[in-house]
């Protein structure tokens, strides 16, 4: 059946060929560009509005205190370049209201996942510290395959001295990258993980893992992300297709609370990539374009880099579609759950795991029973197909097709490893979808098995006490 | 007839496109018509453009998500593909695709 | 060499777009009828004794889905009444043909069945309606109307409930029409498997996380006999990105689509947002989030030759419409004079009251649902008058 709907005919404006000689909106001059949907402004006066927004959005959230200290992340793109320049015009007394928290600066270098040589990693690293180390603020330096030999929490006391201070020589640079075990490992991880769309999705939240991590130590209470709206509403749809739905608001909104110590915030998440670009040509503000894992690549390689490709297609058609996809992210929420147990152990956020019987993941759940048990075995179980539809159910039909389905033997291995069972029922939806794509497990960073090692610890403590317990909700966290 | 000088740019991961050259220094030849960005487009693809043309064109017109600047202003001002090239422009191609 | 079936000794046939596994043709059949049969179970979709109206178009979801119910209503005994159910657009072409699929489905199902058409409803046909507004607008009137005739007809019908064919695919491309359209209202219910419980007839969809590439295999392995020509008049273009882009990200992960769906479920609306409430239409007693629905304008538009009334920015309409009702209750405070006739109204703006007798209208009973089935008679009538309130615009 044809399946439009009431109400949809109110199709986004198309965008309109300007055809005569635009004039600044706001003071008469010739314009230089045109932003959202039909805005034109001269130079000075989208200098004007482009601060004010930054310092309107950050005024406006009243969560950074005077002399904060932030971490700011710089990628050497656009988006974290033009930042770095609106806080350190910010910082200066030349600013109306000055900002007054104290920024550090951070670059993770994410060369491994590509493949990239040692000499072509370090060439990246000198050019972000370059324009790092002009700002006069401390400077870090990370590299992503650090994030395999984290803890899996972080104490402020155990300041490591190998990345305390400001790498200022390129020796020092060169240090950077005796993480040889590490790269080794994460290179493994990142080759059982069979398609790109998991790739992208793991490194995302290694990287956040290393921001938090290198926060809490260096006694930073904030993480601030240059991430502008065309991003962000990439992001959006990106975790829309991912089943990361629950997460959309964490994931986009100006403040992300997932790390209870550590709020990351996106000052500039009302900034088109277009106003970015234009701020940096109109500034001279330099930036460094570092390859990644879907550049030059085919629109169909990943689901994010298939989801950039829409967005801005669309956005070329309709000039509002960033800003759409952003009101209905403002008018989301993710609800946070008390206990760090109801956190995905990959991403952070809580789980969007406890279904009712009637759902998506549910649904998935019988499908893959119904495909992979022969029919006398379900027709056993599927009387009580409740049971199935639980969060961590461990029905005998489920193992089975566990087993048949992957033969990775990690069934056996019971008494060391962690099972793919043990494995997912700590993660949400979407970080399950990535591990269905990961041959091996137990090629997982160590702070992440280790946490779900504790947490299995914990759950099983808590089933040999459950009966000495007075009041069960009331057990102690 | 003359040649028209123009400056080309490309930055934000398009010039990874050009064998990783930023900033080109063109002689447009002398031409019959005018020449305008549509038409530079073209000269682009064909003289300068190394690789994936699909990454940097659709169709007639730049990719989506490519910023184009005409001395340092929105070619959405200038008239797009019919803005008429003047002597020692200026033109600025920058990808802000994430991806590159 | 011949890939066996996951689940017993016979050779696979097809690898299930939804989890990847080599099935054999009856291996696959019961896997998918298990799974409708889940869906309908987990989520009570069936009360033992009800009539359920199967919204039958003649294509591939709602014959399968007719298909199906009637196999699993006889082996699971749910104990329901199931008829067929379908609109007559008017689209010549199109309609018409799919419509004799419907008839012989009728047959080959024993199903008893119901047609009810634009034309006896609201007085125009599709066709009718395109020589007015064009095909650009065209599919808001058949949107629009469709979902009110298909309750008209349950209605007549007597039925308790209606189920569509609505796929995992059509659901996971409406969650991201919505997305991009900034409609947090509809994102919210486009993912409920029943809407509609409050005042209109309960609407399923047990079809909701069925792959329509599995139902088109399950139609051509049965052999099942469906139309499959698109409608003639090009669907909305923007809903066809949409689309393109669920293809797209289904051929990366073939979960996608369901994952998709698992998004729409597990969102969560800020308390401080908004939504709107439903209420009822003043004029027609059908569910409208405004004080007139959305068919009552249109049909109103094209009844007074200014199609495009009722198509554009959804505010500015409902402003405009705000301000017409608040003059029209002035209006009708002033005066009560019946309408009889297009002609006798095209002047008399302030002179006969809606209001009036959309008050009436509830007198009788307290009952909206109930009390709208004796009025679609009345209806057929009323709808064609004109409302003066709304002659302006």
């Amino acid at each position: 059946m044809c399946s439009v709907q009431e109400g949809e005919d109110v199709s986004p404006a198309r965008k309109e060929k300007i055809v005569e000689e635009r004039t600044c909106m706001k003071c008469e001059k010739k314009a230089v560009l045109v932003t959202r949907v039909n805005d034109a402004f001269c130079k000075e006066c989208f200098m004007v509005y482009v601060t004010h927004k930054f310092r309107a959005a950050i005024g406006k959230s009243k969560l950074i205190r005077d002399g904060e200290s932030v971490l700011v992340g710089v990628s050497g793109g656009q988006a974290s370049s033009c930042l770095l320049h609106l806080i350190q015009e910010g910082l200066s007394g030349r600013a109306h209201k000055k900002l007054r928290f104290k920024p550090g600066l951070v670059f993770i270098d994410e060369g491994a996942t590509i493949g990239m040589s040692a000499e072509e990693r370090l060439a990246n690293c000198t050019q972000v510290l370059e324009i790092m180390e002009k700002t006069g603020f401390p400077c870090y330096l990370k590299a992503l395959e650090q994030a395999m030999e984290l803890e899996k929490e972080a104490f402020t006391n155990t300041a490591d001295q190998t990345d305390t201070a400001s790498v200022t020589s390129v020796e020092n640079l060169t240090k950077l990258h005796r993480y040889d075990k590490a790269e080794e490992e994460l290179l493994a991880l990142m080759d059982s993980l069979k398609s790109v769309s998991a790739k992208e999705d793991l490194i995302k939240s290694l990287r956040q893992k290393i921001l938090i991590d290198l926060a809490l130590k260096k006694g930073y209470s904030k993480v601030m992300l240059g991430d502008c709206s065309t991003r962000l509403a990439v992001q959006l749809l990106t975790d829309i297709a991912q089943g990361r739905g629950a997460h959309v608001a964490m994931d986009t909104a100006f403040a992300d609370n997932r790390c209870n110590d550590i709020t990351i915030v996106r000052p500039i998440r009302d900034f088109s990539s277009k106003e970015v670009a234009m701020f940096n040509i109109l500034n001279n503000v330099p930036s460094v374009f570092i390859p990644r894992i879907t550049t030059k690549a085919a629109d169909s390689v990943s689901i994010e880099h298939l989801t950039e490709r829409f967005v801005t297609g669309l956005q070329a058609e309709y000039p509002s579609t960033t800003s759409n996809i952003m009101r209905t992210g403002e008018k989301l929420h993710t609800e946070k759950k008390s206990s760090s147990e109801n956190q995905c152990a990959i991403c952070q956020a809580p789980l969007d795991t406890d279904v009712p019987p009637s759902s998506a993941l549910s649904a998935v759940r019988f499908s893959e029973t119904v495909s992979r048990c022969s029919s006398v075995t379900l027709s056993i179980f599927s009387t009580d197909t409740a049971c199935c539809g639980g969060g961590t159910c461990q029905s005998e039909g489920q193992k089975e097709s566990e087993c048949c389905g992957q033969g990775d033997g990690s069934c056996q291995s019971k008494e060391s490893k962690l099972t793919r069972d043990e494995v997912e029922s700590a993660l949400c939806y979407a970080c399950r979808l990535l591990i269905k794509d990961l041959g091996d497990v137990s090629k997982l960073p160590k702070h992440i098995l280790d946490d779900i090692s504790q947490r299995q610890r914990r759950t099983k403590m808590k089933s040999e006490i459950e009966d000495f317990l007075l009041d069960p909700s009331n057990t102690p966290d | 007839m003359m040649k028209t000088p123009i400056t080309l740019e490309f930055s934000g991961g398009a010039e990874l496109l050009f064998d990783k050259v930023k900033k080109h220094n063109v002689e447009l030849p002398a031409s019959e018509k005018k020449w305008t960005i549509g038409n530079l487009l073209l000269y682009i693809k064909d003289n300068l453009l190394k690789e994936r043309p699909e990454l940097f064109m659709q169709g007639e017109t730049v990719r989506p998500g490519i910023l184009v600047l005409v001395n340092d202003a929105d070619w959405e001002l200038m008239g797009e593909l019919d803005y008429e090239i003047q002597p020692n422009d200026r033109i600025v191609f920058i990808s802000t695709l994430h991806g590159g | 060499m011949p890939i066996k079936c996951n689940l017993c000794e016979a050779g696979a046939i097809l690898k299930r777009p939804k989890t990847g596994d080599a099935l054999c043709k009856n291996c696959f059949y019961f896997a998918f009828e298990e799974e409708v049969h889940k869906t309908i179970t987990d989520a009570n979709l069936f009360v033992r004794g009800e009539t359920v109206a199967i919204g039958a178009s003649g294509g591939k979801d709602s014959t399968v889905l007719a298909y199906v119910l009637k196999a699993l209503n006889q082996r699971y005994d749910y104990g329901v009444n199931l008829v067929l159910l379908s609109v007559d657009e008017g689209i010549t072409g199109y309609r018409d043909d799919s419509l004799e699929t419907v008839k012989r489905n009728q047959q080959q199902y024993d199903l008893p069945l119901k047609i009810v058409s634009y034309e006896e409803l609201y007085g125009w046909t599709m066709d009718a309606i395109v020589k007015q507004i064009g095909l650009k607008n065209n599919c808001t009137f058949c949107g629009v109307f469709r979902r009110q005739a298909l309750d008209r007809g349950a209605i007549l019908m007597k039925v308790d409930r209606i189920v569509t064919g609505h796929n995992a695919d059509d659901i996971a491309e409406t969650v991201i029409m919505n997305v991009l359209r900034g409609d947090i209202g509809r994102l919210q219910r486009c993912t409920a498997i029943t809407t509609g419980t409050e005042g209109a007839l309960p609407r399923s969809k047990p079809f909701k996380y069925t792959y329509e590439k599995e139902i088109v295999m399950y139609a051509y392995f049965k052999k099942l006999d469906y139309f499959s020509t698109e409608c003639i008049y090009s669907p909305n273009a923007y809903r066809g990105f949409a689309r393109a882009y669920i293809k797209d990200l289904e051929k990366i992960r073939p979960s996608a689509i369901i994952d998709i769906i698992h998004s729409g479920e597990s969102l969560s609306v800020k308390k401080a947002v908004k939504l709107p409430t439903q209420g009822t239409c003043e004029r027609c007693g059908y569910i409208s989030s405004n004080p007139l629905c959305k068919a009552c304008i249109l049909l109103e538009g094209l009844n007074r030759g200014l199609p495009r009334l009722g198509i554009g920015k959804s505010h500015k309409e409902r402003r405009k419409l705000n301000e017409m009702l608040a003059q029209k209750e002035e209006a009708g405070n002033e005066k009560t004079t019946p309408d009889n006739s297009r002609e006798t109204t095209e002047n008399a703006s302030s002179e006969k009251s809606a209001s009036g007798s959309s008050k009436q209208k509830c007198e009788n009973c307290s009952c909206g649902q109930k009390c709208l089935a004796e009025k679609v008679e009345d209806l057929q009538l009323d709808r064609r008058k004109i409302d003066p309130a709304l002659i302006d615009f």
